[in-house]
């Protein structure tokens, strides 16, 4: 029988646990959406050393997932143009809210949270007026919209935290509709941009590739506040310029590498855990290559087929493959793990 | 010795490949000639251009997969085939250019150029009640067969020798120009299964009959006809007699449904996607593409080195 001190004993107890955090999820370093054998699509938790932490289902294709500064909640992106993305409760797999990309907008597959954790920005595509948009919802009210400001551009794709609070976003310039699929509509007058927003939508700063055919896709971020910037070309392959740069806010634009030896194509990009290095993917051309973050040079061209995505660690980078395998890429590239699974484009750290 | 290294030094002699002589020799060359005769007599016809219009557009369909080299320079091929279009950019832009008077298409945007802008001046009366529309039924004309001789000039006199002797910086070796070429039929056939069905078809609860491709002159369903031929002339050529056989079997499933689509009412236009009875016909029939589409990926592009992966694949 619950007695009167029993019941407040027990409220008192309720609200001093603490907080769930990622170490309840069995502190996985990594996120990565990926298809089974059997055609269907999982969310995967992955460790440093490229063990599995969790794995939970998806009701489609996934493409990135953003993961909650604080308590062990992911959020998976369906693929594009996707009109929903699923908040997840990692320690259980249960889903904890539903994001439904409202009236003429979908969803482009990524997003990123505020230093607190409180709001999510996605990517998104107000399709009647082929415009990015970056909605706003509110992680403290179960994922409710609260709101939507311009991408200053056209294909929004990568949505990326910036140490000092504001956001950069890689406007691919690539017209879509949900009525034709994927099918680009715009490539003779394409004009992709890397734009600085602060958390209200207002513009920082803005700059251009070298080439308008380049397509600004994806991004990482270093603790010193600069950008790299993976690109994907929209011409002939053997006419691709570099496909790889940084950029700080209100900086000069730098290229490395060669965009020919990616096939014209970057699937994922990241800096190294401690900041030096800077590793593409290429998926088309089977490789991820490594530069000298600062100097540019290419350091490291390592073959691996269907490889795509890369993520930092504390001691370099760690890539994913089609093929299921997890590599370190630290000199020299060693098979973490294998997995009955092909991993999907990205592998977004936890931090 | 000195003679000696003057001959090493010496670029290799390009080697032919018998399928990239084929398919530049009997496929792409033909077919481009055969589109610049069109298009020169769609600017003899003038005005009164909707039987000449009809055989320039499926001579262009017939090419339309070609989209690497010479289509891709300074946009050709984007100004001759602005489709789809599906916030209705190209009557808006024509209605404009007519209310305007504008007649100078050839710097103008690309939406209001090439065959499908065409389509509506010659097939769909909401056009003819312009002072214009006549002459500019004519500059697009011309525009259309300026681009399609470009293209088929570049082709003659600089492409076909770059991708036949294979071994410079476009193609490195003969592997590469069968790649491309076995690209080009793969991105055919997904436009076919994704756009020129997949857009009318819609969904069940929802079919879209008035997005069918060219459905103002009514040759919808005579386009998949005639992408089917081109698609798998270029296939047949490229592959061995194992999987030519197989091909055969399956375009000839596919023509005889096409077959049985035509004879229907609103089978030619692609209307019947509306008809709950009838609408299975068409879905078939862009499973029967899928098929095409998957023997292909899963036998000759391994045999040409072109090996499909989950993300290699996915363009995001």
């Amino acid at each position: 029988m619950t007695t009167r001190r029993g019941f407040l004993a027990g409220l008192l107890a309720a609200s001093a646990v603490p907080a769930p955090t990622w170490a309840d999820a069995g502190a996985p370093a990594f996120l990565t959406a990926a298809q089974l054998p059997d055609g269907t699509y999982v969310l995967v938790g992955l460790d440093l050393g490229g063990v599995e932490r969790f794995r939970i289902p998806l009701p489609e294709r996934g493409h990135a997932a953003a993961a909650h500064p604080v308590r062990p909640e992911a959020v998976a992106f369906a693929r594009r143009p996707g009109t929903f993305a699923i908040v997840l409760d990692c320690r259980t797999g249960g889903v904890l809210a539903r994001l439904n990309s409202p009236d003429g907008r979908h969803f482009y597959g990524h997003g990123a949270f505020d230093p607190t954790g409180d709001l999510l920005f996605t990517t998104e595509n107000d399709f009647e007026r082929g415009q990015g948009r970056i909605g706003i919802w509110d992680a403290r009210h179960g994922y409710a919209r609260v709101g939507e400001f311009a991408s200053h551009g056209v294909g929004p794709h990568e949505i990326r935290l910036l140490p000092d609070g504001s956001l950069v976003v890689a406007n691919g310039g690539i017209d879509t509709h949900p009525e034709t699929g994927r099918e680009k509509l715009n490539l003779p007058t394409m004009r992709p941009n890397l734009s600085y927003v602060d958390l209200n939508g207002a513009l920082l700063d803005q700059v251009e590739p070298t080439h308008h055919h380049a397509s600004v896709r994806h991004l990482s971020v270093r603790a010193d506040g600069s950008v790299a910037i993976g690109m994907q070309w929209q011409g002939a392959v053997h006419e691709a310029p570099a496909l790889t740069a940084t950029h700080r806010r209100n900086g000069p634009w730098h290229e490395m590498g060669d965009g020919g030896a990616l096939n014209g194509y970057v699937g994922s990009i990241a800096f190294s855990g401690d900041g030096r290095q800077l590793a593409v993917t290429s998926p088309k051309s089977g490789v991820v290559q490594v530069f000298d973050a600062d100097s540019g040079d290419l350091v490291l061209n390592h073959a691996q087929e269907d490889v795509c995505g890369v993520a930092a660690t504390t001691f370099g980078l760690i890539v994913t493959d089609g093929q299921g395998d997890v590599q370190r890429l630290n000199a020299p590239p060693r098979k973490l793990a294998s997995f009955d699974l092909a991993f999907d484009n990205h592998l977004v750290a936890i931090t | 010795m000195k003679y000696a290294a003057i001959f090493c030094l010496t670029p290799t002699l390009a080697l032919a490949n018998p399928q990239v002589d084929a398919a530049i020799d009997d496929h792409v060359l033909p077919r481009l000639a055969h589109l610049t005769e069109m298009t020169s007599d769609l600017v003899a016809a003038g005005c009164d251009a909707q039987a000449a219009w009809e055989d320039a557009a499926e001579a262009w369909i017939a090419v339309s997969h070609l989209r690497f080299g010479p289509t891709e320079v300074d946009n050709r091929a984007f100004a001759l085939a602005f489709w789809p279009d599906p916030r209705g950019t190209t009557p808006k832009t024509l209605h404009g250019w007519l209310a305007e008077g504008n007649l100078d298409v050839s710097d103008a945007s690309i939406a209001g150029r090439g065959f499908y802008a065409m389509e509506f001046l010659a097939f769909d009366e909401a056009f003819w009640e312009y002072e214009a529309t006549c002459d500019l039924i004519g500059a697009l004309a011309e525009d259309i067969h300026s681009n399609a001789v470009a293209i088929h000039d570049d082709w003659e006199n600089r492409y076909a020798a770059l991708i036949q002797e294979a071994g410079n910086d476009i193609y490195r070796d003969e592997t590469e120009s069968l790649q491309e070429l076995y690209k080009a039929v793969g991105a055919g056939l997904e436009f076919m299964i994704d756009q020129r069905l997949g857009r009318p078809l819609g969904t069940f609860d929802r079919p879209r009959p008035t997005r069918a491709e060219m459905r103002r002159s009514v040759r919808s369903l005579a386009n998949i006809a005639t992408s089917l031929d081109s698609l798998t002339e270029l296939a047949m050529i490229l592959a061995d007699d194992e999987i030519d056989s197989q091909i055969t079997v399956f375009a000839d499933r596919a023509h005889g449904r096409i077959a049985q689509i035509a004879a229907l009412e609103g089978g030619a236009d692609l209307s019947l996607v509306a008809q709950p009875a009838d609408r299975f016909r068409v879905e078939a029939l862009q499973q029967d593409i899928t098929d095409i589409r998957l023997l292909l990926a899963e036998q000759l592009g391994p045999q040409l080195g072109v090996i499909e992966g989950f993300n290699s694949l996915d363009g995001d």
